[in-house]
């Protein structure tokens, strides 16, 4: 992509990734953002058989969230009485800042032309570790907006936050190193390249588990329901951001939303072909470069769309998990089924990415077997009421 | 009795609660599908049973007065005391209808100045025959200050001709729909 | 290890208001918490912000205004309430309600009670996280508050019962509408025991949490379906039959553990429990007869005084009444089970994780109105 805007443009390559971040944050994040927060109440509504907004912006509500942040702009920013004020200035900053740095390793979409050069901010050949290193930065923004708000509810949200945010990044991080394996390389570039052609080429088909795995420890990460107990747990009213009002709020609740886009875009990308199409692209989209890019951005689009849509949809089903349930779980369950995922795919990738793909899917298949078999005793054992 | 859960092995328990989990997603998933039950109020209104207990009014007779007697039963069987009824004696030794309050921001809609009122609202003589108070259909008033709420005999008039049980099928804004069991699209 | 200085780490307790300005409270209701970490130390409920002189109104208002006005004592239960101050003055006076009334005075108290843990399940869900159940809940209480509105014309307060039997004659769909309901609910339930009752993250949250001590519960006077959730055969449907509850067939679940999870499960048994009472009742109703006795038009009670209490949604709801040869009566006191359930509140969560007080808390089914009086 350099060299092909250096030919248009004749700018040279470190503004070009500037001015690009930039441009992508404010004309495809923020946009995306408004119409994630207006997806989530509409479908949850339909979940529900309830309308969504309505009202603002026609039928289908679509100035609601525009609406939304007016008003937060409009509404009166204070800090409370013996909060620590610069902390409290900081932390929404702190923890809008990482959510950003995420979307400079994604590759929304490709050019075209001999060599796929792909629309990424920056291709890092370290993607993967650079995610890994920018996903611990919103832990301290937690906390240290739990601790400047002066209050106890809000402490408690932020110990919690932080406690759950640092259980979840191992899983998370781990789970991508299944595909580190299979590709040899740690940029995302690459990792969505070796997903080209037919749609079981895809990653999530040879590393199902560490799929699932990242699933959950994003929507863990995003703080969402089930894993939203540092926000809106019914006993600490709103957890860390309870004392934050106006737009030091809107920055918190943009910047959850950007995250769980960014986590989703990085699903997409590396588990579930990134740009590619389920099929092989079509030789007329092929050769052109503008068909091509708008052919792998609506792809990528799509499948970040999806996802989304299935995080909310677990939102509306699922109920909160305790926060040392939440612990548990992270620790005892999911660590070790990363590790021994890595573990397997080492192995079984000595014969390649088929062998790993039947590998794991012979796994699943003999765990399903089982549970289907014991079954009737978990019938017995369930509990019921007496008469 | 059963253990539950707990004394499950872990394979086993991941398995049930994959199972559980996706089972709930699907029963939410299926709601997606189905039709949306909400009213959207004001624009469409809710269909009222005949039998919906409102705000009491004073349907008139076709000479446009009350047949309200002025006996002060609705008044005393009113359980927020909220009818306060001015009258005086007039020539013919009977007693003449000054003014009739109800106020609204107290009554608690329970039909009980209905049900004793004892002057009968002749069919011949009115377009809406029951007693001299009734309850309406009225479930809409809403006023700025508490003195909007208190109704005197001109509202109470309004009220009970347009709100009428018997007539009130006229009221403004679309029919709603019938959101009865039968009529619900599963 | 000798020789080294121990640090003696000082921890002190934090006491925590939930204060009632709460979303989970259910109500007004406060709670003062103190607490070691995570652990409760102690608890004081502070009740009364919701005191409206329930009791001493009674007092004032004669036989024929009151029912109008003991729906708002408990709200969601508000047949039941009715059903208890008519049925107590009928007692006294010995006046005999016609059978048709007492009929429909059941089938109205059984949909209450479906309607009432509707209402449960939905907020508890929502304490505990699961905000689609809530729509759910309320999508099936719309029905029943429609066959409500379609007898009564009132959606919440019904004041339907009255001294004698009851005020408002069916109307002509009334059972139409409620066999089709009758016949989807049970459909319903299965829909909501799929979302929630295997789930494990709500397993997590209340299997083994606030299991209650059975002699506790007893000298408390928890009655209802934490009572019961604790083994013992009490309800007072069975036990004392009022009405014609002595000539329907029904279960009374009972539980075995006696946790949170168990409250839940016999909460959604109850509900379809309550289905076959209704369609039973519906089934012996005969349709004609009269609605009210006659009574006269100003109610005198002899002088005398009663206990009477019936199986409400929360548990044992009693008025005691004391009358005195007047159109009001003399005195009434209202036993309220969520009285007894909050003053047992520190009983059950002194010792436990502050994340599972709302938890139990929603599981006892508390609701404040019926505290404050």
């Amino acid at each position: 992509m350099n060299a092909l805007l250096d030919a248009f443009f004749g700018i040279p390559p470190f503004w070009l990734g500037a001015i690009g971040s930039v441009l992508v944050i404010f004309l495809v994040v923020l946009p995306a953002v408004i119409v994630m927060v207006l997806w989530e109440r509409k479908f949850l509504g339909m979940l529900t058989q309830r309308p969504g907004p309505n009202r603002v912006g026609g039928r289908f509500g679509l100035l609601q969230t525009v609406a939304d942040a007016l008003k937060l702009l409009t509404k009166e920013d204070f800090t409370p009485k013996d909060a620590d004020h610069k902390l409290f200035f900081i932390a929404p900053v702190l923890f809008m800042a990482p959510t950003f740095l995420v979307y400079a390793v994604i590759p929304f979409g490709h050019f075209g032309g001999k060599d796929y050069a792909p629309a990424i901010i920056a291709d890092l050949r370290t993607g993967v570790f650079f995610l890994a290193a920018v996903f611990s930065i919103h832990t301290v923004a937690i906390l240290m907006a739990g601790w400047a708000s002066n209050n106890k509810y809000s402490l408690m949200g932020g110990i919690r936050g932080v406690a759950q945010a640092i259980s979840y990044e191992l899983p998370l991080v781990f789970s991508f190193l299944g595909v580190v394996l299979l590709t040899g390389s740690m940029s995302t570039v690459d990792m969505v390249r070796a997903q080209d052609g037919w749609f079981y080429n895809w990653f999530c088909f040879a590393q199902p588990v560490a799929f699932l795995i990242y699933l959950i420890c994003a929507v863990a990460e995003v703080n969402r329901v089930p894993f939203d107990i540092p926000e809106a747990e019914s006993e600490l009213v709103s957890g860390f951001n309870t004392e934050y009002s106006g737009m030091r709020f809107a920055m918190f609740f943009l910047a959850e939303y950007a995250s769980l886009l960014a986590v989703s875009a990085l699903a997409a990308t590396v588990f579930l072909g990134g740009w590619n199409a389920p099929f092989p692209t079509p030789a007329a989209i092929a050769a052109s470069t503008v068909g091509m890019f708008v052919w792998s951005v609506a792809w990528f689009t799509l499948k970040v769309a999806v996802l989304i849509t299935v995080a909310i949809w677990v939102r509306g089903t699922l109920p909160r998990l305790r926060a040392d349930q939440l612990m548990n779980f992270a620790w005892k369950a999911l660590v070790p089924l990363v590790l021994i995922n890595i573990f397997a795919t080492g192995l079984l990738g000595l014969w390649g990415r088929p062998a790993v793909a039947a590998g794991m899917w012979l796994a699943i298949a003999l765990f399903w077997a089982y549970g289907a078999a014991r079954t009737p005793r978990f019938h017995e054992r369930r509990r019921r009421v007496a008469f | 009795m059963s253990d539950g859960i707990k004394s499950l092995n872990p394979l086993e328990r991941a398995f049930q609660g994959a199972k559980a989990v996706a089972a709930g997603l699907a029963t939410t998933l299926k709601h997606a599908a189905r039709p949306e039950i909400t009213i959207n109020y004001p624009e469409v209104r809710p269909e009222i049973p005949a039998a919906f207990r409102g705000l009491p009014g004073l349907p008139p007779t076709r000479e446009g007065k009350t047949w309200c007697i002025s006996c002060n039963a609705c008044a005393r069987v009113c359980p927020p005391q909220c009818i306060y009824i001015t009258s005086h004696k007039g020539d013919d030794k009977k007693l003449v209808l000054d003014d009739f309050v109800v106020d609204a921001n107290l009554c608690i809609m329970c039909g009980l100045c209905e049900e004793v009122c004892p002057a009968p609202a002749d069919a011949t003589k009115t377009d809406y025959p029951g007693v001299a108070i009734q309850l309406t259909h009225l479930y809409e008033f809403s006023g700025y200050t508490h003195e909007d709420l208190v109704f005197h005999l001109p509202q109470l008039e309004q009220i009970g001709a347009e709100f009428n049980r018997n007539t009130s099928r006229d009221l403004p804004g679309k029919p709603g729909t019938l959101r009865y069991a039968e009529k619900e699209v599963k | 290890m000798s020789g080294l200085n121990m640090i003696e780490v000082r921890t002190e307790e934090m006491v925590l208001n939930m204060g009632p300005h709460h979303p989970s409270t259910h109500g007004v209701l406060r709670l003062v918490l103190t607490l070691d970490g995570e652990i409760i130390r102690s608890c004081s409920p502070v009740i009364g912000y919701l005191h409206r002189g329930m009791e001493k109104l009674a007092e004032n208002r004669t036989f024929v205004q009151y029912p109008g006005i003991i729906d708002r004592y408990e709200y969601l239960t508000a047949m039941f309430t009715g059903v208890l101050y008519s049925m107590s003055a009928e007692k006294i006076a010995g006046i005999e309600v016609p059978e048709k009334a007492v009929w429909m005075r059941m089938i109205m108290m059984e949909l209450n009670r479906i309607a009432s843990h509707l209402f449960w399940l939905g907020t508890y869900m929502l304490d505990l996280g699961a905000n689609g159940l809530l729509f759910y809940a309320l999508r099936e209480r719309e029905m029943i508050l429609n066959l409500f509105e379609e007898v009564c014309g009132a959606r919440l307060l019904y004041s339907y019962a009255c001294v004698g039997g009851v005020r408002f004659p069916n109307s002509p769909t009334f059972e139409k509408h409620c066999r089709e309901f009758l016949k989807l609910f049970p459909d319903r339930i299965k829909d909501y025991e799929a979302i929630v009752t295997d789930n494990p993250v709500f397993l997590e949250r209340v299997d083994g949490v606030g299991v209650f001590d059975r002699q506790a519960c007893l000298d408390y006077g928890v009655s209802g379906p934490p009572l019961r959730s604790v083994g013992v055969k009490k309800d007072l449907r069975k036990d004392n039959p009022s009405l014609f509850y002595d000539q329907v067939a029904f279960d009374v679940p009972i539980g075995t553990r006696g946790d949170t999870l168990d409250r839940y499960l016999l909460r959604i048994e109850e509900m379809r429990q309550s289905v076959r009472i209704i369609e039973q009742c519906l089934d012996r109703m005969p349709a004609e007869g009269a609605y009210k006795a006659k009574v006269p038009a100003v109610i005198k009670v002899p002088p005398g005084e009663v206990y009477f209490a019936l199986e409400s949604p929360r548990g044992e709801l009693g008025a005691y009444m004391v009358t005195n040869n007047a159109d009001k009566c003399y005195r009434l006191k209202l036993r309220c089970p969520s009285y007894n359930h909050t003053q047992f509140l520190p009983v059950a969560i002194v010792g436990q994780k502050v994340s599972d007080v709302m938890a139990i808390f929603g599981s006892l089914d508390v609701i404040l109105p019926e505290v404050d009086r």
